[in-house]
């Protein structure tokens, strides 16, 4: 039903309202968990959809500039998190997004992988599947360890930086004091790299920063959870559309497909709002730990299902 | 004239998600005073101080 030729290199129709459905459940777990959903996005557009590795990874960016914008505002609005994390990182991530797309292209332009008694499988492909499978088992390591010490945990740690590893152990000067969040003396050159290596992670996978940097700003910086929560989010949207604009420059982006779940996304992202304020934080921590862990089986499942 | 295309079309899927995003927004804001607020208030709802988080991760 509604069978739509996207453009961009997806050479079979696809139905948009069931991408617009996609969408609305992608749209739920990020309203859910607070997270942006590109780690569900990007993998399930490929196998789900068929769509080519370098297009989902394009589209799922252009989706993040209306999803991110309407972050942006809401943390302004509320006044939350430190800007001048944002102003530091923001050069590192601009390069690393450019670099991220080159990277993208280089790996799309090198075809395919024979693996023994299996059907070649796009490089791009399999280096995605490999980088999003890392990537989500640390991300659902820490969710886990910190829902695990958070259980003995009497009283709330509350809205209070603890300074972890990346302030007190990097001491790269010059520095730069974060009064906002309560950080003193952090090394500029390691925020810069950080924004560096997540900006190649926007650009190589489509993925916004809450799967990658809150983890980092958490358990890296030792931000509180409301602080973290509103700090990169201008970083995130700019990062976003800059890197949609170069990988349209490729031919990466289809803006039906884009579009289609931003809609829905759209919408489940206000349903996910209100689960969220009826669940507690611990089963909303656990349920969202579930939730990667399945995106991770899910992955590896359908990469051993091409490989072999 | 190509160039000019494609530095179109890349304005094109930034601009179109933002007004969107922005519209949404809009929207957004207007149901959280109407909905939220009265789940916000319910009796019903568990007393957790870490509740007040909107986002965990």
């Amino acid at each position: 039903m509604f069978l739509v030729r996207l453009g961009a290199g997806i050479g079979h129709a696809v139905s948009l309202p069931a991408l617009a459905g996609f969408g609305l459940i992608v749209g739920y777990f990020a309203g859910m968990f607070g997270v942006g959903g590109g780690f569900l996005l990007t993998p399930a557009l490929i196998y789900g959809f068929g769509v080519p590795p370098a297009v989902a990874v394009g589209s799922a960016l252009c989706q993040k500039c209306g999803t991110s914008i309407g972050s942006f505002l809401k943390f302004r609005k509320l006044g939350r998190g430190e800007p001048r994390i944002d102003m530091v990182m923001i050069g590192g991530s601009l390069v690393g997004v450019d670099a991220g797309t080159r990277l993208l292209t280089y790996l799309d332009h090198k075809g395919t992988v024979h693996f023994a008694h299996g059907h070649p499988v796009p490089l791009v492909q399999v280096v995605l599947d490999v980088l999003f499978i890392v990537l989500l088992s640390v991300t659902a390591w820490f969710t886990f360890r910190d829902a695990w010490l958070a259980r003995k945990r009497l009283i709330p740690r509350g809205d209070v930086s603890i300074p972890g590893p990346l302030v007190t152990k990097v001491r790269i000067p010059p520095y730069i004091d974060l009064p906002e969040v309560g950080l003193h003396q952090v090394s500029i050159p390691m925020m810069c790299y950080l924004g560096f290596l997540l900006g190649v992670a926007s650009g190589l996978m489509g993925i916004g920063g809450g799967v990658l940097f809150l983890p980092v700003l958490l358990y890296g910086f030792g931000l509180s959870v409301r602080n973290a929560a509103g700090t990169g989010v201008f970083l995130l949207f700019v990062t976003v559309a800059v890197g949609t604009i170069e990988q349209s420059f490729q031919h990466y982006v289809s803006l039906k497909l884009s579009f289609a779940i931003l809609i829905g996304s759209s919408i489940g992202a206000q349903l996910g709002t209100l689960s969220a304020h009826v669940l507690s934080n611990r089963i909303l921590r656990l349920l969202f730990a579930i939730l990667v862990a399945i995106t991770i089986l899910m992955i590896v499942w359908d990469l051993l299902r091409v490989v072999r | 004239m190509v160039l000019l295309r494609q530095v179109g079309y890349g304005l094109l899927c930034v601009v179109l998600p933002v007004a969107w995003g922005l519209m949404v927004n809009r929207f957004s804001s207007i149901i959280e005073k109407k909905w939220l607020s009265k789940l916000k208030a319910s009796p019903s709802k568990p007393e957790d101080p870490m509740l007040s988080v909107e986002y965990f991760i």
